[in-house]
């Protein structure tokens, strides 16, 4: 398995809401060349699930093994193996895409003799050429998006955590980030992808977990889900699932 | 009229309330201040009490060479075996003095005796005036007791007193040693006192100013603010005022604080250390001055919250702004410590330096020396560059640039030009 | 699998730090116009702003130039005129009544002396026999009014002379009258003395250049350094790239460390720019011979610049780590600008200590970062340095350096700085970790303990210290422990103690107070305060014309109660769930220390305080400390009323008796144990 999460637990606080669990005990497993989509509203914990896994937050319990590498005992080689790209990750304004790619290659410690071929790599796969030595600042949303997505794989890791990539993009960025989405998994490497937007787990999705109050209610197939609720619409599934849990 | 002054007011407190919702603000506008101001004055109190103490366990070393004549031996003897003093001797006591390494060198020239001290050096001016004590207290020792035997008054001694008074000022002011030293602290104080307001109402402004203006561009709020049924003079004005409120508000806290801090310490300090060599007339503030500090301070704000509002209207970003807004700071920062040097006077050139003018006037009026026409110079000055930056601002609110904000930079204002609305 | 599992396969491992640092440099450079505006502005600005005042304050000062001293005379006194004419450096011009304040206003005399009719009367009287004096002792002393403008510092420098002159006419008059008393020779005795200065005294504007250009230059690197540290954390956080960051495979720790050392290297370019646009405009500017050949005993050399520059070196990091320590607590740029202001606030008002005349050679200061450097380069200017005392401000700068940017580097590990992330109550309590809420309500204490307090002694200085104790510290601290809702017994430690720590409390009572003294007077020599501090602090807690039941009442019995429930009680009660022991108590003699708000008590009162922690710990009960305290302030009451001499042996004895007894009551348990 490329990545085993066990029973991670994160509790926050806030004045209004008092102590709550924001994640709490989600496992699931996800292999290589598999797409697992966490799918729920906002607040739902996808993205502390994600950011622990992506070591950014420390789980009050639990843990997540990414390639091997505990995110508790060893974030280094955790994020050696992962990418991590979020619709709120922003670029350094003033350096040029190839600075950036270079910059985070040179910190996830790619072989600096094949880096600049990796590079060239990335810019031909997304394009970039055009841009690729242009500020970013001066880049539109869409070339922004590919920069953030190369900047994600520049290490060429195995294991990707996608946090709402497509929040915020037109259908056009979109379909780019699809694109990238089954490429990636056709080159064997395990994507765990959150979103909310229902259309977009259906189509994309090798899994789907639904997770709702900070916890994973239900994961599997489409068809699974399918079969574990009656319906047939991945809306009508959330649904019953999540009013299932609810209100026992 | 009265349509105008409520949109005004609504502006106004709109701009207010997004202001004081975040708590930083107010934490480290004000409260800060308040803590830190009696830190400050304890440390500067225990540094003097240190200072002092260090000055009572001082030893003089003291070059006296051997005499003959009773009397220079007594006193001599004397300082030998007083506290403080400490006989040594030396080759070339000149040089030594110079160099610093005795503090005093007392020389016999024709039956009189010669003091030499290098005053510009640590020790040396406590040194003398320590022997200068030394001496005349074995002499006022002596005669008292001469004029015990006598059965005489002492008044015997008292021929007649005489006293400083200044020609400026009512009050008498007492001459006493201590009269220098009160002196100094008390510029060293009000320099302060105006260094912290030069800086803390700036501070102040640039928060609001960030607000009012900045932030609708970023918050993409400008275009519903532009919308809106109020002419563009209400809406500068309002905001203009919410950062002039703001700037003064900053200012009057801070002034009191400060006031009140000194003036605790000051009293509870009265016996302590240093202090004490002080009279109390020297600190005393004047209505007068008080005013005049607090009109000071009301005009620096205006100036302040209309360059801030004018830099604010021009820049893109928080970023943007924050650097824009730094220069004027950086500028004024150490303009108090200039205008605080003594010598530096409100003349017919210095008058027609923005903030510096007003410096020198507070400083003036501390002085009892304004002279009426300068300090209409200053105000007038300050008044119309006020107006001029409010002018600019109203005709950059109107141009297209300003909607857009895409080219919009430092110099807009300037080359302002068109209506973009008709308003 | 990719080659990613592989790190650096052939290449040279570049350290990840440097890697940091070179994109940070590039980023910040590339903000060509933030960089400008805080770099060229002060460079420019600065020197202009401290050569140019000197030079004007020199022209005003040099207008007003002249050594003889105009005195006018109102009123009628032949002898006092001929003298003033007959003394040096001093004009005599006859005034009247009615233009003197024209004269002086208009500078035609610089002092107008007032003879009152009862001065001459009493100067021309005859006194021939003893009879005569007695009738002195009833009518009051003549005075002389001397009027004149103490704005004119010029005439104030030479009003020496004028005094001088005027004693020298009482000293004739005093002469006469002792003369008639067959003592004339009591005054002639005695040996004139006079004084000589070797070297050209120093006006105030002479010390302009060395007080003011070091403010500059530390005003100069805090706003230099701020921006950049502001852009580089703070700006990463809000433009969203900080996550981006924090999952590259790199150590929290380097990423901070790269940063300081980008906001370092724009803090030493400003410096070395300033430096060499000050030295220049004093060497080549239009300025050069009014201020620096005018002033030979300053040193404005190139050594001393080096020098200055290399005292600085030190302040500039630890300046970059204080901008940076303050960027990363803040999340968006409104909250930096926020935060910019007090740390302007602190900086310059330590960078100002080079402007107190009197702190030149503090030994002291040499301690504090910013203040030492101030005064270290004002002294290099002055050609006053010493070897010691730069290389003291040097290390001890250094080490402050050190420490920050270290805790700076630590702080992008605090998920609640990062993301926001805070603590519910229940974690809160479980773990103590309180050090925020700890922190503010030190700063309510405090400020009320300073404006409340001193207000209060103003008034009555008894009913001050009752209502401080009750309502500044014992109700503040229980108003924190209903706040962190802990259980109040055992938070306070209400327990029964164990008798045998009673008894080593009563013991130590006599011990603590013969020890605190002895501690006193061995500090006193490295760190002495006035004689003047000592009657105060005497005063304060003895206002004269009370009984000694009343005092110990008061200022022993309520510190007692309220200072251990405070400190022992509410502080140590919390703060035990995340110290170690050892930890524990030094902290809380620590606290109790600097409670007292006075650097010549923390030792004493910190040692008490560490003695009092320790007993409420192994007792478990808060009781012997409150015993301990109460008979440490009563005996040192009772010693201070009746003056008793603690140094004696008897009392050094007692004391030792007291430490014995508190010895074996203390180490008793061990045997017992041993028994059982």
């Amino acid at each position: 398995m490329a990545v085993e999460v066990k029973d991670l637990r994160k509790t926050f606080f806030d004045a209004k809401r008092g102590e709550f669990l924001a994640v709490d005990g989600i496992s699931f497993n996800c292999s290589q060349g598999e797409i697992v989509g966490l799918l729920g509203p906002n607040g739902a914990g996808k993205t502390t699930t994600l950011r622990m896994i992506a070591t950014i937050l420390r789980p009050d319990e639990g843990t997540a093994k990414i390639n091997g590498f505990d995110i508790n005992t060893d974030p280094q080689g955790v994020r050696k193996n992962l990418g991590f790209l979020s619709s709120e990750t922003g670029l350094y304004e003033r350096l040029t895409p190839r600075e950036i790619l270079n910059y985070f290659g040179q910190l996830s410690d790619y072989p600096p003799d094949k880096l600049n071929q990796r590079i060239e790599d990335l810019i031909k796969l997304f394009e970039m050429g055009e841009f690729a030595d242009t500020r970013c600042e001066r880049l539109s949303t869409g070339m922004k998006q590919k920069v953030s997505i190369a900047r994600a794989i520049v290490h060429d890791p195995p294991v990707m955590a996608l946090d709402e990539p497509t929040s915020g993009l037109d259908i056009i960025t979109s379909q780019n980030t699809y694109q990238f989405i089954r490429d990636s998994k056709a080159q064997g490497k395990c994507i765990i992808f959150s979103t909310h937007i229902m259309s977009e787990a259906e189509k994309l999705c090798d899994r789907i977990g639904i997770i709702h109050r900070g916890k994973l209610f239900a994961m599997g197939t489409l068809e699974e889900l399918r079969e574990l609720t009656g319906a047939h619409y991945l809306e009508d599934i959330f649904l019953a699932i999540v009013k299932e849990q609810v209100d026992v | 009229m009265m349509e105008f002054l409520r949109r005004l007011w609504v502006v106004f407190r709109k701009e207010m309330i997004h202001c004081y919702r975040d708590p930083h603000v107010v934490i480290y506008g004000v409260l800060f201040p308040l803590l830190f101001y009696p830190a400050a004055a304890i440390a500067m109190l225990e540094i003097g009490i240190f200072q002092e103490g260090k000055r009572e366990q001082e030893t003089y070393r003291i070059v006296f060479p051997e005499s003959k004549e009773p009397n220079i031996a007594a006193i001599r003897d004397v300082l030998a075996n007083s506290k403080r003093g400490k006989l040594v001797t030396s080759s070339d006591p000149m040089k030594d003095l110079k160099d610093g390494n005795i503090e005093a060198f007392v020389e016999e020239a024709n039956g009189k005796l010669v003091v030499k001290v290098a005053s510009s050096l640590p020790l040396s001016e406590s040194a003398n005036n320590y022997i200068n004590k030394v001496i005349e207290s074995r002499r006022m020792k002596n005669i008292r007791k001469e004029l015990a035997d006598k059965n005489a008054p002492v008044e015997v001694m008292r021929v007649f007193t005489f006293e400083l008074n200044d020609a400026k000022r009512t009050k008498a002011k007492e001459e006493n040693k201590g009269g220098d030293a009160a002196g100094v602290i008390f510029r060293y104080l009000l320099a302060s006192v105006i260094c912290v307001l030069v800086l803390c109402i700036p501070a102040g402004a640039v928060y609001p100013a960030i607000c009012a203006f900045t932030e609708e561009r970023e918050k993409k709020t400008l275009e519903s603010t532009l919308v809106a049924a109020v002419s563009t003079e209400c809406l500068m004005a309002g905001k203009f005022l919410s950062v002039f409120v703001v700037a003064l508000m900053s200012g009057i806290l801070n002034l009191i604080g400060m006031s009140l801090v000194i003036w605790l310490m000051l009293s509870q300090a009265k016996e302590l250390s240093g202090l004490s060599r002080l009279s109390g007339s020297s600190f005393q503030v004047s209505f007068e001055t008080g005013a005049c500090l607090f009109a000071a301070t009301v005009l620096f704000s205006l100036l302040v919250s209309a360059m801030f509002s004018l830099l604010g209207a021009t820049t893109k970003s928080f970023k943007e702004a924050q650097n824009m807004l730094t220069v004027p700071l950086l500028i004024f920062t150490p303009m108090p410590i200039a205008g605080m040097l003594p010598g530096v006077l409100l003349s017919k050139t210095l008058a027609f330096v923005p903030v510096l003018n007003l410096i020198l006037w507070v400083k003036s009026a501390v002085r009892g020396d304004a002279d009426l026409a300068l300090v209409g110079i200053a105000v007038g000055e300050t008044l119309f560059l006020t107006c001029a930056m409010l002018f600019l601002l109203n005709r950059l609110i109107r141009t297209e640039k300003f909607v857009l904000g895409d080219h919009i930079d430092i110099w807009a204002p300037l080359f302002a030009r068109g209506r973009a609305n008709g308003r | 699998m990719s080659s990613s599992t592989t790190p650096m396969a052939n290449g040279k491992p570049m350290s990840k730090t440097s890697i940091v640092f070179f994109k940070e440099l590039k980023e910040v450079l590339r903000d060509y116009r933030t960089l400008i505006m805080m770099i060229i502005i002060p460079t420019l600005f600065y020197p202009a702003m401290l050569v140019f005042p000197a030079t004007f304050a020199k022209q005003s000062i040099a207008k007003l130039g002249q050594n003889t001293v105009k005195v006018g005379i109102v009123g009628d006194c032949k002898p006092l005129e001929q003298h003033l004419e007959a003394a040096e450096h001093l004009k005599v011009i006859q005034l009247s009544e009615s233009d003197y304040r024209e004269k002086l206003k208009s500078n035609e005399v610089d002092v107008a002396v007032m003879v009152p009719p009862e001065f001459t009367e009493a100067i021309s009287r005859d006194y021939t026999t003893q009879q005569d004096f007695s009738d002195l002792k009833k009518g009051p002393v003549p005075a002389l009014k001397l009027v004149l403008d103490t704005n004119r510092e010029k005439v104030l420098f030479s009003m020496s002379n004028v005094y001088a002159a005027i004693a020298e006419f009482q000293e004739e008059y005093i002469k006469n009258r002792l003369r008639v008393l067959d003592i004339g020779n009591a005054w002639e005795r005695e040996t004139k003395v006079k004084f000589d200065d070797v070297l050209p005294k120093q006006s105030e504007t002479d010390n302009m250049l060395p007080q003011f250009a070091p403010y500059l230059m530390i005003l100069m690197v805090l706003l230099a350094t701020s921006y950049p540290a502001i852009d580089l954390i703070t700006g990463e956080r809000q433009r969203g790239t900080l996550a981006l960051l924090l999952v590259a495979p790199v150590e929290r720790r380097s990423i901070m460390y790269g940063k300081i050392i980008v906001v370092v290297l724009v803090g030493l370019l400003t410096t070395v720019l300033g430096v060499i646009s000050i030295a220049a405009t004093l060497q080549f500017g239009p300025v050069k011979s009014t201020v620096v050949d005018a002033h030979p005993q300053f040193d404005f050399g190139l050594t001393a610049w080096l020098l200055v520059l290399f005292v600085m070196m030190p302040l500039v990091v630890f300046i970059s780590s204080l901008s940076v320590f303050v960027a990363a607590l803040t999340r968006t740029f409104q909250q930096a600008q926020g935060y910019l202001f007090p740390l302007l606030l602190v900086t310059l008002f330590l960078a100002s200590a080079a402007q107190i005349p009197e702190l030149a050679d503090n030994a002291f200061l040499k301690v504090v970062p910013i203040a030492n450097t101030t005064l270290c380069i004002k002294q290099i200017i002055t050609r006053h340095q010493t070897w010691q005392g730069i290389l003291i401000t040097f290390v001890s700068s250094t080490i402050a350096a050190i420490l920050l940017a270290r805790s700076a580097a630590g702080l992008l590990q605090r998920e609640d700085l990062l993301l926001g992330v805070q603590l519910s109550p229940k974690k809160k309590m479980e773990t103590g970790s309180y050090s925020r809420e700890l922190v503010i309500f030190g700063g309510i204490v405090f400020f009320m303990l300073f404006y409340f307090g001193q207000l209060l002694s103003l008034w009555n200085v008894m009913a001050s210290l009752v209502i401080t104790q009750i309502f500044l510290i014992l109700c503040p601290a229980l108003a924190f422990l209903h706040y962190t809702r802990s259980p109040v017994l055992e938070t306070l430690s209400f327990k029964k103690p164990s008798p045998r720590y009673v008894i080593a409390a009563l013991a130590l009572g006599f011990a603590t107070v013969v020890i605190s003294m002895l501690i006193l007077t061995v500090q006193t020599k490295f760190l002495p305060y006035s004689e003047a501090y000592g009657r105060q602090m005497q005063l304060m807690l003895m206002p004269p014309g009370r009984e000694l039941w009343q005092i110990i009442l008061v200022a022993a019995l309520m510190p007692a109660i309220c200072e251990e429930i405070f400190f022992r009680g509410v502080l140590q009660g919390i703060l035990r769930k995340n110290l170690p022991k050892k930890k524990l108590i030094l902290v809380i003699g620590l606290l109790f220390g600097v409670f007292h708000l006075s650097m010549f008590r923390i030792l004493p009162t910190g040692l008490l305080g560490v003695l009092l922690a320790y007993l409420t710990l192994a007792s478990g009960s808060i009781f012997p400390s409150m015993c301990l305290h109460f008979m440490h302030n009563a005996y040192y009451l009772w010693s201070s009323f009746y003056k008793v001499d603690l140094d004696s042996t008897l009392c050094i004895s007692l004391a030792f008796g007291g430490l014995v007894v508190a010895a074996v009551a203390l180490g008793w348990k061990p045997a017992q144990t041993e028994e059982k």
